[in-house]
């Protein structure tokens, strides 16, 4: 440090002005640097000193009238903690200054043994070592940070990478079983025309007829599970239309009902503005609404209620609780959209369960209800229009399946 | 007799839907395992309808398609594919070209409906195609 650098403006805490005095006397000596002082005798003004002006250094006795040992250290640092401080102890208070330097001050000095060039070079050093410790500080928190962007990048691109292989497995697999599966419908329609007649009361009590009908409805149903593989594994560009969204809701409705009639539920679309319209893709988002209703069906027990509505409002703040979960594209809050909701009273989601309900496979329906990838298209699906699905599910109680649409102005040029 | 191609790589597919198709004893059908060999067929002996497959080793059900639709504009053209319901997968001027699309698995009744349909359309056709 030389000369033309500005002055080391220095704090010293100390009730005895005498030591006040020589303190000022050694630091205006020294030639390595320029020095400002300011003086407290408690730690009542020091900190006083601290909220107002601008410090470098602070310079402490640890025995003052307000304040005694390691409570002055504590004191200073809570109120000042990117400064760095020298501790002033008696001779016989070595310990002290080693604790103290343990609680976070860069060095101390025995009063006694204070003399010209020490004093200068001992705040230098300190603040040089503040310095250090706070780049290194810095340092430590930007790698760590870069290190969590690093996982969070990773994270993101594991899970595109882990969408893509089963994509292209599902993809593989759904056509590789098509073809076999068309033998089979074939051969099952061949064997019906060759050894059954016409005749519906001969078809009605014959053990053949009721045979081939159960091949036709196992055969659908791994048609049904194929058909979704091929969903998921090849996203279709949405096909943008101004779509009437009650028409869509009530179609939605009544296909996944006639889908699934198992056990009687109430299903009822409660509210659908005829007036409410909006830019999306009419049979993409019908698939949705499909899937929704099917899982509202499928989690349905004796005298539950399904009830679909859509009405226009603003997105809200991703709920931040354990019994919500939210996928799909980001949107501000307070933007305008569409909102479709589809709320059962059936037997609800496990919260531990919860965060993996968009992951494709994942399903805790029966076999033969599905192969785990409803959720997961719909929320790609979802997400290429623009939207999120939230779901917020109580087990016992019920789930809320809700998908937000932002509102758009125009059909997209680009489909 | 209406005389069906049937053009299909997998062979157990291709002879149960011959079998099916001929079991009303209204049809004749002829398999072919390509595209190649499905327009040597078509330039040997004549034909009421074409079916062929979409995904096909070497000419595709498309090429197919837009050869006998070129060479052969009233002869009726079915495309046959697991990818019927995927609007991007089938490229739409194949749709527009084609008289039909028939997907695996396959209703038997649909694709019996279809093909009725499609040669009586044929049937109607006041020019008759030589060949």
């Amino acid at each position: 440090m030389t000369l033309t650098s500005p002055p080391i403006r220095v704090l010293a805490v100390e009730d005895d002005p005498l030591y006040a005095d020589l303190v000022r006397h050694l630091l205006r000596r020294d030639r390595n640097a320029e020095y400002e002082l300011r003086a407290a005798r408690t730690i009542a003004e020091a900190l006083a000193v601290l909220d107002t002006e601008v410090i470098d250094v602070v310079l402490a006795d640890l025995h003052l009238p307000d304040s005694a040992g390691m409570e002055t250290v504590t004191r200073l640092l809570e109120r000042a903690s990117d400064l760095p401080l020298v501790v002033l102890t008696g001779v016989d208070d070595d310990k002290i200054g080693t604790e103290a330097v343990r609680r976070g001050a860069q060095d101390y000095l025995v009063k006694q043994e204070v003399r010209g060039g020490i004093l200068g070079r001992v705040i230098r050093y300190a603040i040089e070592r503040k310095a250090l410790e706070g780049r290194e500080a810095q340092r430590a928190a930007d790698l760590e940070a870069a290190y969590g962007e690093l996982e969070r990048t990773q994270g993101l691109l594991l899970q595109a990478e882990r969408m893509s292989a089963i994509g292209q497995m599902a993809s593989g697999i759904a056509h590789e079983v098509k073809n076999p599966l068309a033998v089979v419908v074939q051969t099952i329609d061949y064997l019906d025309r060759v050894l059954l007649g016409n005749d519906p009361a001969e078809r009605a009590t014959s053990d053949v007829a009721h045979r081939l009908d159960a091949m036709r409805d196992a055969i659908a149903r791994a048609d049904a599970i194929v058909r979704e593989l091929l969903e998921f594994s090849r996203p279709t560009r949405p096909q943008l239309e101004s779509v009437e969204i009650g028409a869509v809701l009530r179609r939605a409705v009544d296909l996944a009902s006639t889908q699934l009639s198992r056990v009687p539920i109430d299903v009822s679309v409660e509210s659908a503005p005829p007036g409410l319209r909006s830019v999306t893709d009419a049979r993409q988002l019908s698939q949705v609404l499909i899937n929704l209703v099917l899982n509202a069906l499928q989690a349905a027990e004796a005298g539950s209620r399904v009830v679909a509505r859509a009405y226009e409002d603003t997105a809200s703040q991703s709920a931040d609780d354990r019994y919500s979960i939210r996928a799909g594209a980001e949107i501000g809050a307070g933007t305008r959209g569409v909102v479709l909701e589809i709320e059962d009273t059936g037997k609800g989601i496990p919260v531990d369960l919860l965060p993996q309900v968009f992951d494709p496979f994942f399903t805790t329906k029966a076999p033969g209800e599905g192969a785990g990838l409803g959720l997961a298209v719909s929320r790609r699906i979802v997400d290429q229009l623009g939207g999120y699905i939230e779901i917020t599910s109580r087990l016992g109680r019920g789930t809320l399946a809700r998908v937000v649409l932002p509102e758009r102005r125009e059909v997209g040029g680009d489909n | 007799m209406k005389r069906i191609l049937l053009i299909d790589d997998e062979a157990a597919l291709a002879e149960i839907v011959k079998l099916n198709l001929e079991l009303s004893g209204d049809y004749s059908v002829t398999l072919a395992e390509s595209g190649e060999s499905g327009l040597r067929e078509i330039e040997r002996k004549a034909f009421d309808l074409v079916i062929t497959d979409f995904k096909l080793p070497g000419l595709s059900g498309v090429d197919v398609l837009r050869r006998l639709k070129d060479e052969h504009p009233e002869l009726p053209v079915v495309l046959f594919s697991v990818y019927h319901d995927d609007p991007s997968a089938v490229p739409a001027h194949a749709r527009a070209l084609a008289d039909g699309l028939i997907g695996k698995p396959i209703d038997h009744e649909a694709m019996d409906g279809l093909v009725r349909r499609l040669l009586s359309d044929a049937l109607d056709d006041p020019a008759p195609r030589s060949r």
